[in-house]
Formats: C-alpha cells, sequence, structure tokens
C-alpha cells in the first residue's frame, strides 16, 4: 500500500465484488447491519491488501470462453482425481505393495501465476504424483509408480492451461 | 426421489469413509514421507468431499452452499500443505526411496 | 434415514484418527507427524458437521471455516519454522 505506484481501479471493483459475494454466501442474511460490516470489512481488504492480489501488473479481466474453459477444466480434474484415488486404494491395498517411486523433471512453460499454482495443485491431485519443487520453469515432481513417471509428458490437462493461457497472449 | 436421494447420501458416505480409511492405512503402510503423502493427500481430499456431499444432499440450501464453499476451501489448501511438507523434506535433505521395491525384499 | 448411521460413522472417523495417531507416535522425522496431524485435523472438521447436522444448529460449519484456515496457517508456521529457525 506504502510505495503503490498506480491505482488499477477496474481490478480492486472486481475484487471488492468478489468479497462482498463471498460475505452474501457466508452470512446469508440480508439485514442492513450485516451488509454495513461487511461493505466496511470488504472496503478496508480490498484498500489495504488489493495489491496482494493484484499482482505482476496484469489487468483483472474477465471472458466468457475462459469461464467455459475453467468449468470443463474442473469437470475433467474431478474425474482424474476419482480414478487417482482408486489407483491409489488399489496400491495401498495390495498385500504385496507395489511401488517404484522416482523423482521426474519436467519442464514448465506456464507464466501466470494463478495458472500456475491451478497446474501444481491438479498434479498433487491426480494419479501417483505430487509436486516437490517449482522453480522458474524446472518442475521436480515425485512419482509413486513408473508408469505413471512416463504417462507425465504428454499429460491433457497440461494442454489446456496452455490453451486457457493463450486467451490472453492473443491480445 | 427422496429415497433415490437417500441412497444417493448413504452410498457417498459410506465411500467417504473408505477412502478416508484407505488414506490413513496409506500413512501406516508406506514407507517413506513422499509416499505417504501420495496416500494421504489424495484419499483425504475425496473422503471429506464425498461426505460432505452426502450432507449437502440431505440439508437445505443455504447449508448446502456453505458446504459447497468449504469443499472448495479443503481443495484449495490440502494440496497446497501436501507440495508445502514435500518441499521442506526435500529442502531438508530427506532423500527419497528409489527403484523397484519388490526386488529387494 | 441418514442421521440414524451418523453416530456410527463418528466413532469410524474416531477410530481413522487413532490409526493416524499410531504413525505420529512411531514416526521417524516431524514431518511424519505433521502428515498425521493434517490427517487429524480433516476428521476433526468431518466430526464437527456431522455435529451441525445431527443438533441442526448451522453454526457449527463458521466453525468449522475458521478451524480449516488456521490449521493451514498453522502448517505453514511449523514448516517455515523448521526451515529457517524463526517465524517471524
Amino acid at each position: 500500500m506504502l510505495n503503490r505506484t498506480k491505482v488499477d481501479l477496474a481490478g480492486s471493483l472486481f475484487i471488492f465484488v468478489l468479497l462482498m459475494i463471498f460475505w452474501f454466501l457466508i452470512s446469508a442474511s440480508a439485514d442492513w447491519q450485516h451488509i454495513l460490516v461487511g461493505a466496511i470489512f470488504c472496503g478496508l481488504l480490498t484498500v489495504l491488501w488489493g495489491n496482494l492480489t493484484i499482482t505482476e501488473g496484469h489487468k483483472t479481466e474477465f471472458k466468457l470462453a475462459q469461464l467455459f474453459m475453467i468449468i470443463k477444466y474442473f469437470v475433467i480434474l474431478g474425474v482424474e482425481i476419482v480414478i487417482a484415488n482408486i489407483n491409489v486404494a488399489m496400491i495401498v491395498l495390495n498385500p504385496r505393495l507395489p511401488i517404484s517411486p522416482g523423482i521426474v523433471i519436467m519442464r514448465c512453460d506456464l507464466e501466470r501465476s494463478l495458472v500456475r499454482v491451478l497446474y501444481v495443485n491438479s498434479i498433487t491431485l491426480t494419479p501417483g504424483t505430487i509436486t516437490v519443487e517449482l522453480e522458474d520453469n524446472l518442475l521436480i515432481v515425485h512419482a509413486l509408480t513408473e508408469d505413471v513417471a512416463h504417462g507425465l509428458e504428454d499429460w491433457p490437462l497440461y494442454r489446456r492451461l496452455m490453451k486457457l493461457e493463450g486467451v490472453y497472449k492473443n491480445d | 426421489m427422496s429415497v433415490i436421494l437417500d441412497l444417493l447420501a448413504l452410498i457417498c458416505l459410506l465411500g467417504g469413509l473408505f477412502f478416508l480409511f484407505v488414506g490413513t492405512l496409506g500413512l501406516l503402510r508406506l514407507p517413506d514421507v513422499y509416499n505417504r503423502l501420495h496416500a494421504t493427500t489424495k484419499c483425504d481430499t475425496l473422503g471429506v468431499g464425498l461426505v460432505l456431499l452426502s450432507l449437502i444432499l440431505q440439508s437445505s440450501l443455504a447449508v448446502g452452499v456453505r458446504l459447497a464453499l468449504l469443499i472448495i476451501f479443503i481443495l484449495a489448501t490440502n494440496p497446497t500443505a501436501a507440495h508445502v511438507i514435500a518441499r521442506a523434506a526435500f529442502k531438508s535433505g530427506i532423500r527419497p526411496l528409489t527403484g523397484r521395491r519388490n526386488d529387494r525384499d | 434415514m441418514i442421521s440414524s448411521i451418523l453416530n456410527w460413522v463418528v466413532i469410524g472417523v474416531i477410530v481413522i484418527s487413532l490409526m493416524a495417531i499410531a504413525r505420529a507416535y512411531k514416526g521417524p522425522t516431524v514431518l511424519d507427524r505433521v502428515v498425521a496431524m493434517n490427517i487429524i485435523t480433516t476428521n476433526v472438521v468431518i466430526i464437527i458437521l456431522i455435529f451441525s447436522y445431527l443438533d441442526n444448529s448451522y453454526y457449527y460449519i463458521d466453525v468449522a471455516f475458521v478451524f480449516v484456515l488456521g490449521v493451514f496457517i498453522g502448517t505453514l508456521c511449523i514448516l517455515k519454522l523448521l526451515r529457517e529457525g524463526h517465524i517471524i
């Protein structure tokens, strides 16, 4: 807040509206006291810590195509999570415990920090892999079995995320 | 209709309990910090999700929205905590086991 | 109908937490204990929400929110303390 150079008005307003929606969902009432307290706190959060959420000088913008992409992504992610759990359950319940763990180092060309967070968390939730470290564009992944480590090369969700970032680059 | 909802909630509840059990069994059986994280992160997240889904199916709309928000919250924080633990283990020099385990014993 | 078996579900979740406590007792490193603590807190969230359903008192859900947030921050603090020796 102290050394902020320029104020991103549209981004601040977007975050304020988002926080107000969250407040209404949590408080679930429409008294004027609730609305007043919520507006005061959301305004304080936006003014004091807004520069933490609006990062890297990117403009906060919202596109319809992007929304559909994200919804489709989360549907596929849900299916992958269920497959991952059945996979892990088969390994753990097998009395011989057939694991062959190892470390894989990969490239990651995503740039926006939100998309990177989404990518890393998806890797952690999908079959047999957890992210250990993400440096600039090197990704260290721990894999539970050998097959998973080989299957990580052309992962369909990664291509979707690249496409999601491509929406911004076309401008 | 109500019977179908009840049955669906029951299936979700038992499935969630099963996955929680499997995750904790993995925590007891697997040999390494990294491998234990594999079992706990995935199974815990899905287990909590299924148990909360069965509660959503049985409660009113205002409560269901809050429970759905809680699911999203857990879905965001759980993998992040796992990533931080794995990173701390890696930086503090705990070497992961590698290779095929069954050949050795 | 589901509320008749929720008591047994609570007992099952407590048994699962006892299994995690066994790992926290045995665990060779601190990180194993942190993982076990994560599982136990997840189970506590489930128990809070089941009691909120059985009591029909929805304020417990806010308690669960704050609990999840506090546990997340607590995990980060423990790991930062382990790595750097101080938190602030």
